[in-house]
């Protein structure tokens, strides 16, 4: 038995009812259906309290997290020299920039997410498993894109850790990153900006889970220096690949930690 | 989903929509409830495209959401089958494929579901033991025996049904 014989004992389907349109632009209103809320004003203040931080030295050696510790660090208000560029055109160069982000991303979750450490996620069947100690990044064959995923623990407690660096100019048939506003589409949506004065926009999405429960997505996306790139981090609070259950009611790391992170990050970037 | 990113999508699920609807058959027997299948990968893999897309292995991510969205639709109580000791009479076969269609529907009917999932994996997509196992989250004792025992359910059905006309 083949998959030919079983094609010929199948003989001609009928004309498919599968509406891919359809089911873009349902997904596509998903996620416009926002509230919202009076919150904002509220966010807006909380916010005004955390100073969105830099002001680390770059370390050029990844470490792997702080295996034990206290939660979060409040992030300082201080603004770093810019550490490192976003290089696409060579391969030596995209490299270096993977180094650059994994090296900025560890530091920064060290010191603003102390306790919290990296650990393998498994996504699809059969990837090959990396070791702990360190979020997992490449880059994308276009290549002017990267990509950073992991699993992350804290406390009894796992989730799902997602960065992305992305052009914002979209040519097709590359990657690319829409620059995000709160428009009224973005639930709880807060637009501020890193100390250096980077533009910052975050927000949160959830969706619905079995058992009730629900998945819960917290995002912060910083357009870099010179307009040309955009960081963007999110955590989960699912462990895996998708349809993967929920691991805990919230991502380990808060939305203050996200924050600070991402800062952290971006203002290291020179552009 | 940005506007290069939508039609990468649309390349993907395009070129595979044929091969996903005719799995989907196979799982069901229904041209309908494999439309619905394959509405649900097409809705995940859209809901999840950026991480798909990246992913090492996007047919393999398709094949599960497909395995486990026909399994998940078998638990639903209005869905379930109701087994019955003897197959529902179908009428004489025509000396045709559509009698050819209607054989292999009722041999895959006769296997269980979980079995009929190893089936499509191993034999319709040409997935190893190990990516079956993977897939399916089972063991890859489990997907041999199970498909053996398929293999042989079928081949004595066959065999019955063959000897009968």
């Amino acid at each position: 038995m083949n998959q030919d014989i079983l094609d010929q004992l199948i003989g001609d389907p009928p004309r498919s009812t599968v509406d891919v349109g359809a089911i873009i632009a349902r997904q596509r209103r998903r996620r416009r259906v926002a509230t919202v809320a009076g919150a904002a004003g509220a966010v807006l203040a909380i916010l005004a309290g955390v100073a969105l931080a830099g002001g680390h030295p770059p370390s050029r050696t990844p470490a792997p997290l702080a295996a034990s510790g206290t939660a979060s660090a409040a992030p300082s208000a201080s603004t770093g020299p810019a550490g490192f560029a976003v290089r696409t055109g060579t391969e030596a160069g995209r490299r270096q920039t993977l180094d650059d982000l994994r090296t900025a991303l560890e530091q920064a979750t060290r010191t603003y997410a102390r306790g919290t450490a990296w650990i393998y996620m498994p996504d699809v069947p059969g990837e090959k498993r990396t070791p702990d100690g360190h979020p997992r990044m490449w880059t994308t064959t276009d290549p002017v894109s990267f990509e950073g995923r992991s699993g992350i623990a804290s406390a009894g407690r796992k989730g799902g850790f997602y960065l992305s660096v992305r052009p914002t100019a979209c040519v097709t048939g590359r990657s690319c990153s829409d620059v995000y506003s709160c428009d009224g589409t973005l639930t709880d949506c807060t637009a501020t900006r890193t100390p250096a004065g980077l533009p910052v926009v975050r927000w949160m999405e959830k969706d619905p889970a079995r058992g009730g429960k629900q998945y819960v997505f917290y995002i912060v996306q910083i357009t870099l220096r010179g307009g040309a790139n955009t960081l963007t981090l999110r955590a989960v609070n699912y462990f895996g690949g998708d349809a993967s259950p929920v691991s805990a009611p919230t991502p380990v790391l808060t939305r203050t930690q996200l924050d600070a992170i991402a800062a952290a990050i971006a203002d290291q970037i020179s552009g | 989903m940005n506007r290069s990113e939508e039609d990468e999508f649309r390349a993907f699920v395009g070129v595979r929509m044929d091969r996903w609807r005719r799995a989907a058959y196979l799982l069901c027997h229904d041209w309908h409830t494999a439309d619905d299948l394959v509405g649900v990968v097409v809705a995940r893999l859209c809901r999840h495209w950026r991480r798909v897309s990246t992913a090492d292995n996007p047919d393999a991510y398709a094949q599960r959401v497909l395995t486990t969205a026909w399994l998940d639709e078998r638990r639903r109580p209005w869905r379930r089958e109701h087994p019955a000791a003897e197959l529902p009479d179908s009428g004489a076969d025509q000396p045709d494929r559509a009698a050819d269609r209607d054989r292999l529907i009722r041999l895959l009917a006769a296997v269980g579901p979980r079995q009929r999932a190893v089936v499509v994996l191993r034999f319709y997509f040409d997935r190893s033991v190990e990516e079956t196992a993977e897939l399916l989250g089972i063991s890859t004792g489990t997907v041999k025996s199970q498909s053996a025992r398929a293999l042989e359910a079928l081949r004595a059905l066959a065999y019955t049904n063959g000897s009968q006309e």
